[in-house]
């Protein structure tokens, strides 16, 4: 079992799984009763942007973050996708680096957090989390 | 209820104020700290440290409440494309926390390229008293 460490309110398994609570993401037909504030945030309107960042259109299904619905635990994986290196071109105060810094170049990898699901329970977030572990 | 006093609306944004440090541009709107700075992150800002987002005090917001300006995101210190994708919103949150603090969509959707620099105007967010 991969150690379990709670940052706020973020949980870390390991270090390639977090888990976050959050509102769902959901999709509903665009009406003028799905789109009510009292129904949906108030940001989803005809013609702006839905949770995607697609238009929404009357009659047309649009995708949304639930914010009036219970929090979902949202599961991430890390992926690495890669070296990279730059340059060293000083420190980050700005000063100058010693000669022998100068043609130091920072080497390091970059990586994303997938999203690998989505659970009504914490319980059940971590023990999905767990595999993803235990798989690496 | 028909009085509201701007302390308490203001302590709201005096937290934001004091945390928030970075901003993001994102493919989707974010529901977690997680997915605005890596699952959906395009791009970020790093002002330097809690409380450089909003700099400015808080002052009356029109037509009620008060309300707070994030700094705008300049061409002289622009942001770092890091993916590429379309952003479609914008996200500002709070690196020491991990919190995601704010996530708003963009005027309109902007194709960006992983290596390029992005610019994003001043994000006022206004809390409004009663009646709007």
């Amino acid at each position: 079992m991969a150690e379990i460490t709670r940052k706020g309110d973020r949980i870390e398994i390991g270090s390639t799984v977090r888990i976050e609570a959050g509102p769902p993401l959901r999709r509903r037909k665009a009406t003028a009763d799905s789109l009510a504030n009292s129904v949906t945030a108030a940001h989803y309107q005809i013609g702006r942007p839905d949770a995607l960042g697609k238009l929404i259109e009357e009659g047309k299904m649009f995708s949304y973050l639930d914010h009036y619905g219970e929090k979902v635990y949202y599961v991430f994986q890390r992926r690495d996708i890669g070296t990279f290196e730059e340059p060293f071109t000083g420190k980050p105060d700005g000063s100058t680096p010693p000669l022998n810094e100068g043609s130091t170049n920072i080497r390091g990898y970059s990586y994303v957090f997938e999203d690998r699901g989505s659970f009504a329970t914490e319980d059940e977030a971590i023990e999905f989390g767990q595999q993803l572990a235990g798989e690496e | 209820m028909a009085y509201l006093n701007d302390n308490i609306l203001d302590n709201g944004l005096v937290a934001l104020k004091a945390a928030a440090d970075r901003v993001f541009l994102c493919s989707q709107e974010p529901a977690t700290y997680t997915q605005a700075t890596s699952t959906y992150a395009l791009g970020n800002k790093d002002f330097g440290g809690p409380g450089t987002v909003y700099p400015d005090p808080v002052v009356n917001g029109t037509p009620s409440g008060r309300s707070v300006t994030s700094r705008p995101v300049v061409y002289a210190e622009p942001g770092s494309v890091t993916a590429t994708g379309t952003a479609t919103h914008a996200a500002i949150v709070s690196s020491a926390e991990s919190r995601l603090e704010i996530a708003k969509e963009l005027d309109a959707p902007q194709v960006v390229t992983a290596g390029n620099t992005f610019t994003l105007t001043a994000q006022e967010l206004r809390l409004p008293n009663l009646g709007g």
